[in-house]
């Protein structure tokens, strides 16, 4: 990295603090964990994890490879069922409801390995997004009804606004596949705000991305936040980590090692063995 | 107007070859209606009758082939029973025709279309196929003769009667020789009644099928397709009570529906633009569909229905939609084909009817809306070209078993496979990048109803 990029990422990163401070400390909780468990088998991915989101921050969820944090992710989100505990999004009950009735109730994520849909164009993809805050049906749409053609500018207009969001607005017409992987990372949180989410979660939105790429997308992230989305993130970048979140928890072999500020996770003793092993 | 012209503008070659190919489609279908029957160009005659039964088999199997486009194409589910649904089509109109069939009122002296002779059939000397003109009563025109001469000959008498008691020494039911428009079908537009019947059966086996497969996708699912097009199969076969067994359910005269004055027979010319008509309202459904809500959720699941799920689509709801739709396009199509069929049975409906379509689907480009019309104007225009040439005779000293069709489709799919494996007319998604001006009337024309901070912060990294 030239000295001009670091310089340009500390001048990021301060803006980016003064932005993240105006918008307040973190009040009332949004998401509540309690005794979170799941199986395969005989082994145990995650054990009686509980944890909570405030609302309007940004937390963060670490841990060596393998600790859970993606099974945990996977059962708040519906795409596998826990075995035990329960999750409350505000009082509402989601463990046990279909991935699709989770994002109905505004909880929005990205995947580990990046899951667009490829073969669409941008624009089609964040339309997707856009699908539960839609309504037309089957014969509206044979119909052509005067409701469904403004809807559907509408949505176009909207999915625009996500684009431009991210900064992909000028791809628009491209083909998802010929993405660059900053890109398609940034396409994938658009398409995941466009079901106008309350929670973001973020699987490792950061994983094979240059520094640059990275600063980028912290700026994206508090920009986010800034519009009053919470954020639940994965990653194993410990400057992002560090730098952007209000609350980290540190999970190990499917268990909560950690909790706490950055500065209180990043100094804990049981952290730093999970990470580098006991010291001999 | 001005739009029009635009979206002709946008026209690439395999455009216009489209629009050639809808002109002619309609052209041969005024030849018919205006009475033209060979057309003579110089270095051929062109018997119109002849082409116009091939244009039907193109527009038929385009009906199919974009019914079945939704399941296969959109959704990503490889449906291998496609043939299922066009039989249940077939089989609810030719039922329903047969069921509300009016009392025959005689007209003696209608010419006679069909003479049908179930019971006898095997007691009579084989006749002559094709078009015949009985000698000295022109008017009298059969299409389809199968009765000794002296049923001819005493049909030409205008008895019936007798004609009936000179079969092979058996006895039959007058009734059975009827006359083209004796018969009415029982109210005005019923057989668009019945279509629309057929297509809402078809589709209710679509949810019926689809229902216990919500979990299954690639070759589970096909296999499971397969196995209840089997079921589907034996059952038309078996159940002689509904179906007619193997003998099928024969549209006789008396069960032809009447549409715009005249019995509907495939060689009719109201016959070939109600055929067109549905195609080009399956098109226009297909093209709304596609670009709609339910398009889109179709297509993410077929790309990766995990992240489909996650953007908040309620997958089992959507393809369940899909079925439906597909059954109901099936359906309908099945209701139009039994009358170029004439005689509905189980046979026609088999496993190779199901590849066909697939095929045409694979030839012209998956999810293509194009390309299901043309990949089924190729195959099966090609098909009627083999079967031509395997006429004895037909095409010089050619004489190829009408089966080779499928060696050749094979081949053409082979060749495909090697060459352009994403079919003919692959469906086109992407578009130039927008100009800048284009670009500030975007962010302009953003909505408020999705709330976001309204710009980004000017980006200071170098953007990538």
């Amino acid at each position: 990295m030239s000295a001009g990029d670091l310089e340009a990422r500390g001048r990021i990163s301060e803006r980016l603090r003064a932005l993240h401070h105006e918008h307040g400390p973190p009040g009332e909780t949004l998401l509540e964990v309690r005794g979170l468990s799941k199986s395969f088998g005989g082994l145990r991915a995650v054990n009686e994890f509980s944890f909570e989101v405030k609302k309007g921050s940004i937390t963060a969820l670490i841990g060596p490879n393998g600790a859970g944090k993606t099974t945990a992710f996977n059962m708040v989100t519906g795409v596998i069922p826990p075995t035990s505990g329960s999750i409350r999004l505000e009082g509402a009950e989601l463990a046990g409801l279909r991935a699709d009735q989770i994002c109905r109730l505004g909880v929005a994520r990205t995947f580990q390995n990046i899951r667009l849909f490829e073969d669409q164009t941008v624009l089609s993809n964040v339309m997707v997004g856009l699908h539960r805050r839609l309504e037309s049906g089957l014969l509206a749409a044979l119909l052509r009804t005067g409701h469904a053609r403004q809807e559907e500018a509408e949505a176009r207009a909207a999915a625009a606004r996500y684009l431009d969001f991210v900064g992909l607005l000028p791809r628009v017409n491209d083909c998802a596949a010929s993405l660059a992987y900053g890109e398609r990372r940034r396409l994938e949180i658009a398409r995941a705000l466009a079901s106008g989410p309350r929670l973001l979660l973020l699987d490792e939105p950061a994983a094979g991305m240059n520094p640059q790429e990275t600063v980028e997308l912290m700026a994206l992230i508090l920009r986010v936040q800034a519009a009053g989305i919470t954020v639940l993130l994965i990653e194993h970048d410990m400057k992002l980590v560090m730098e952007i979140s209000d609350t980290i928890f540190v999970l190990d072999h499917g268990e909560e090692i950690a909790r706490g500020a950055p500065a209180v996770v990043r100094s804990d003793p049981r952290v730093i063995h999970a990470y580098l092993g006991v010291p001999d | 107007m001005s739009r029009l012209r635009e979206w002709v503008k946008a026209f690439g070659p395999a455009d216009w070859l489209l629009v050639a190919g809808g002109a002619l489609v309609v052209l041969i279908g005024l030849l018919q209606a205006l009475g033209v029957k060979a057309l003579g160009l110089g270095f051929a005659d062109v018997r119109v009758p002849f082409v116009a039964a091939i244009a039907l088999t193109i527009l038929l199997q385009a009906i199919f082939a974009l019914g079945l486009n939704v399941v296969i194409g959109w959704t990503g589910l490889l449906d291998l029973g496609y043939a299922s649904f066009i039989a249940v089509g077939a089989i609810v109109v030719s039922l329903g025709l047969v069921l509300t069939k009016q009392t025959p009122t005689p007209y003696p002296d209608m010419p006679v279309r069909q003479l049908v002779l179930t019971q006898a059939q095997r007691a009579l000397e084989p006749a002559p196929g094709g078009e015949v003109v009985v000698r000295e009563r022109p008017d009298l025109r059969f299409d389809v003769v199968q009765g000794a001469p002296a049923v001819l000959a005493a049909l030409e008498a205008g008895d019936r009667t007798i004609a009936a008691r000179h079969v092979g020494g058996l006895t039959l039911p007058v009734g059975q020789a009827t006359a083209r428009g004796e018969q009415v079908f029982g109210f005005p537009g019923g057989y668009f009644v019945l279509l629309v019947l057929a297509g809402a059966a078809s589709a209710v086996m679509g949810l019926v099928r689809g229902f216990p497969t919500l979990r299954l996708t690639g070759d589970y699912y096909a296999i499971v397709t397969l196995g209840f097009a089997e079921i589907v199969w034996l059952i038309t076969l078996n159940e002689e009570w509904l179906t007619g067994g193997a003998f099928g359910i024969k549209l006789a005269g008396q069960y032809r529906p009447t549409v715009l004055g005249a019995p509907l027979y495939s060689d009719t010319w109201q016959y070939y633009f109600i055929v067109c008509a549905a195609l080009a309202l399956v098109v226009v459904a297909a093209r709304r569909l596609h670009a709609s809500r339910v398009g889109r959720a179709w297509a993410a699941i077929k790309a990766d229905e995990t992240a489909a799920r996650a953007s908040g689509i309620d997958v089992d709801r959507a393809k369940m939609l899909a079925f439906a739709v597909s059954g109901f396009i099936g359906g309908v199509g099945g209701g139009l084909f039994a009358i170029k069929l004439g005689t509905v049975t189980a046979k026609q409906f088999d496993i190779w009817m199901s590849i066909l379509v697939v095929c045409c689907l694979v030839l012209g480009g998956m999810g293509s809306i194009r390309g299901a019309v043309v990949g089924a104007a190729m195959l099966m225009g090609l098909g009627e070209l083999l079967r031509l040439a395997s006429d004895e005779g037909a095409v010089g000293r050619l004489a190829i078993p009408p089966e080779a069709r499928f060696l050749v489709y094979g081949l053409i799919l082979v060749l495909l496979m090697r060459f352009r494996p994403q079919g003919l007319l692959p469906p086109r998604e992407e578009g130039p990048p927008p100009a800048p001006d284009e670009l500030a009337a975007m962010r302009a024309a953003a909505s408020p109803l999705y709330a976001l901070p309204p710009t980004a912060p000017p980006q200071e990294g170098a953007a990538t």
